[in-house]
């Protein structure tokens, strides 16, 4: 049989962001992968540079439009530490309920994703009906579905409107009925098994070697939830474990974020019971003030870290390391020797946000196509 | 789950989903839709402009601001700044219109 290179993406219907792999086939297994990236940066820490702390909050939340709020909430991490405000215990339980009902919903929505890969369209339904009542509480509480704009330095924009505490026991009560059937079938179909059972391997040696955050590396045994390793907002307080399994396939990630949902659901029944009953104050304007910080919060994908120079207030530098940007060099190694077929399940068990990961661009002049910063300041910016 | 159950149940079930062009779901409260301006209520003190993190709000003079809405997106920072509200935000989400009438409304 002939060797021949297949393109996938960057149009493809498994892929939801465009990115192109050239994989180089040998019948029908992969022998060497390319990858490239590039259609969908849009520079967004060059558009941070000049802007005011407050603002640069709103454009950071635009980064992905999944786990928005968890770039938002690094933003506010990184600038309060740099202000040196601290939010009200009030605040923290309600940035706490609001990031892990996006938690939710982006697992939801993953779980949805991965079984439409496989074709098993009336589950990916089924999820995806559960994703409504999330969404719907989002709205309630911070006005919008995917982009939220709720933090505001040392403060949130509103505090829980009227009624919306029915609302989410409401909600979260059908959530607790729906899903644990909808995981249990997960776990025992035979084509679900099939198809994400010993596809895409990683050791727990490649994990901690490649650096993998999220329910990348809890599916290889690796602990690393910044939840527990760096406690952030109410998390302090709160009870819940972190999810580890051990087989480091795609059916171990899958299982990982399956169990973390009901995770997230406990963690905002215990904030709905310690909300104090004095509503929270309204936003005041941030002291003004020089310096630079780093924030990190566990996204949905894994850590997300922002880090932040000012001057002034005014931002003078960001740079961003999202989730998917630390996961996506094992990439490579998962699909060499894989089956062509399981590509799409290989992809989607990353859970990957291309939109998060394309923060640089590597510039083709020539021979060179690297640059230290002084030679890129020297050529491109001036 | 049983699928089988579940499909047959489904027969005598309300749809999930809303019959759209008919039926428009209703939006919360808190939803920010498309801009609307007050031009009574405005004092010029241009705090809307300096806040707009994108550059969407041109201040002209008093009782004339253009809102760029084709740039806007949502974010709510010069609802929340404006001293007298002159800007707040309808729950109008079916925002295609041609291009000449990305201005806000006026209330």
């Amino acid at each position: 049989m002939h060797d021949y290179t297949m393109p996938f993406g960057p149009q493809h219907p498994s892929l939801k962001e465009p990115i192109n792999l050239a994989l180089e086939l040998d019948g029908n297994y992969i022998t060497g992968v390319k990858m490239r990236f590039g259609y969908v940066h849009r520079g967004v820490e060059k558009i941070f540079e000049g802007k005011d702390v407050q603002k640069v909050l709103y454009v950071a939340e635009r980064v992905c439009g999944i786990c928005s709020y968890a770039h938002s909430s690094a933003c506010t991490r990184a600038m309060e530490g740099i202000l040196g405000l601290e939010a009200p215990t009030r605040v923290k339980l309600l940035r706490t309920i609001v990031a892990e009902l996006e938690r939710l919903h982006s697992h939801i929505l993953w779980a949805g994703f991965g079984l439409h890969e496989i074709g098993f369209q009336s589950m990916f339904m089924l999820f995806w009906r559960e994703r409504e009542r999330v969404l719907d509480i989002l709205e309630a509480i911070t006005g919008g579905r995917v982009h939220h704009n709720y933090n505001k330095l040392g403060s949130v924009r509103y505090d829980l409107p009227k009624g919306c505490e029915e609302l989410m026991r409401k909600n979260i009560a059908e959530l607790e009925e729906n899903l644990p059937g909808l995981i249990k079938e997960f776990e025992k179909n035979s084509v679900v098994l099939a198809r994400f059972k010993k596809v895409g391997k990683i050791s727990r040696k490649d994990a901690i070697t490649y650096g993998l955050v999220g329910p990348m590396a809890r599916g290889s045994g690796v602990k690393s939830d910044i939840r527990k390793i760096d406690p952030y907002e109410a998390y302090d307080d709160i009870r819940f474990n972190e999810i580890l399994e051990e087989g480091g396939d795609a059916y171990a990630r899958a299982k990982v974020r399956l169990t973390e949902l009901g995770e997230s659901i406990s963690i905002i029944k215990q904030c709905m019971s310690l909300l104090p009953p004095k509503p929270a104050e309204k936003w005041k304007w941030p002291p003004i003030k020089t310096g630079e910080g780093f924030g990190r919060v566990e996204a949905p994908r894994g850590e997300d870290f922002h880090y932040y120079e000012i001057e002034d207030n005014i931002v003078t530098r960001g740079k961003i390391r999202t989730p998917t940007l630390a996961n996506i060099m094992i990439l490579e190694k998962m699909l060499i020797g894989a089956e062509i077929g399981d590509t799409p399940v290989i992809v989607a068990s990353f859970d990957p946000c291309i939109g998060c990961m394309e923060r640089t661009m590597v510039i083709d002049k020539g021979k060179k196509n690297w640059f230290t910063e002084s030679e890129f300041r020297r050529k491109f910016c001036d | 789950m049983n699928f089988g159950e579940e499909a047959i149940l489904n027969l005598f079930r309300k749809p999930f989903t809303d019959k759209y062009p008919f039926g428009k779901k209703k939006v919360l409260d808190r939803f920010r839709g498309w801009i609307v301006y007050h031009p009574k209520k405005c004092i010029g003190c241009k705090l809307c402009e300096k806040n707009c993190p994108i550059g969407a709000v041109k201040f002209h003079k008093k009782g004339k601001i253009d809102f760029d809405m084709g740039l806007c997106m949502l974010c709510g920072q010069c609802g929340d700044v404006c001293p007298t509200q002159a800007i707040t935000y309808s729950t109008e989400f079916e925002n295609a219109k041609p291009k000449k009438k990305f201005t806000a409304k006026t209330g």
